[in-house]
């Protein structure tokens, strides 16, 4: 869903909830301070059983974007590329369709 | 300057206006709790504070959601590399630990859905042979790649 249409900060969880808002990833070198993305893809997969299991979706963001989303809480010497609206959303979603993208196995959960 | 104005004053100079990195913040709110033995209840935008027997206190918190739940995950991987599997991605109950305060852990429960956020937490003493640190991962460097979970 995410590689096709791209973030979308009105996504609802299946089950039900609030919007998703915001968007979140990591520099492929890391650091991972959240835990390692196969990690938090399996993880993910436990709570969400009825979504196909675990992947790992890698985008090739441009630096002008990726600097959109920088700030004092989320530096990218740790790892973390948070958009939200306001900080590099936006921006991501208009270029969706021309990123580079690939979807990475993971094993498990 | 007394004990309760010191801590609020601390709590408040770390999240009002937070300058800090999301894993500062944290390694920030575990010292201060465990400097001075505090006990945290934070819910959406409200942070209340107590200490021994004193009253609750009471802080308007108004950070964006992403990074209180950044908090709160990060907190998770802590419990997690302290104790495989103990927490799971949404809520959990576990503890941490701080090198600089070898006889302090702080419990924590927590939630961490899209819905609901919230953080209970409280500085106990421990016996000093079970310490067990919290590893700390290295920062590394920029790239242009990145990638998320599905």
């Amino acid at each position: 869903m995410i590689l096709i249409r791209g973030p979308d900060p009105t996504f609802v969880e299946p089950g039900g909830g609030p919007p998703a808002e915001n968007f979140s990833t990591y520099l492929e070198t890391g650091p991972f301070l959240l835990g390692s993305p196969s990690e938090y893809a399996r993880l993910k997969a436990l709570a969400f059983p009825g979504e196909g299991g675990p992947a790992i979706l890698a985008v090739d963001a441009p630096d002008d974007i990726i600097d959109l989303a920088v700030d004092a809480a989320f530096p990218l010497d740790q790892g973390i590329v948070q958009y939200d609206l306001g900080t590099g959303l936006e921006e991501l979603c208009v270029a969706w369709p021309s990123l580079k993208k690939h979807v990475l196995p993971v094993s498990g959960p | 300057m007394n004990a309760t104005t010191s801590y609020l004053d601390e709590l408040q100079a770390l999240l009002l206006q937070p300058t800090r990195s999301i894993i500062e913040i944290v390694d920030r709110l575990l010292s201060i709790s465990l400097e001075h033995h505090l006990q945290i209840d934070w819910r959406e935008n409200t942070l209340r504070v107590h200490q021994g027997d004193g009253d609750w206190e009471q802080l308007k918190v108004s950070i964006r959601k992403s990074i209180f739940r950044a908090i709160l995950a990060r907190l998770a991987t802590l419990a997690n590399e302290s104790t495989p599997n103990s927490v799971s991605l949404y809520e959990g109950r576990g503890k941490v630990s701080v090198s600089d305060h070898p006889d302090l852990l702080i419990h924590f429960s927590f939630s961490n859905s899209l819905g609901d956020q919230w953080l209970e937490l409280a500085a106990v003493s421990i016996p000093i042979d079970s310490f067990k640190p919290t590893s700390k991962e290295p920062h590394e460097t920029k790239t242009d790649l990145i990638q998320t979970t599905a």
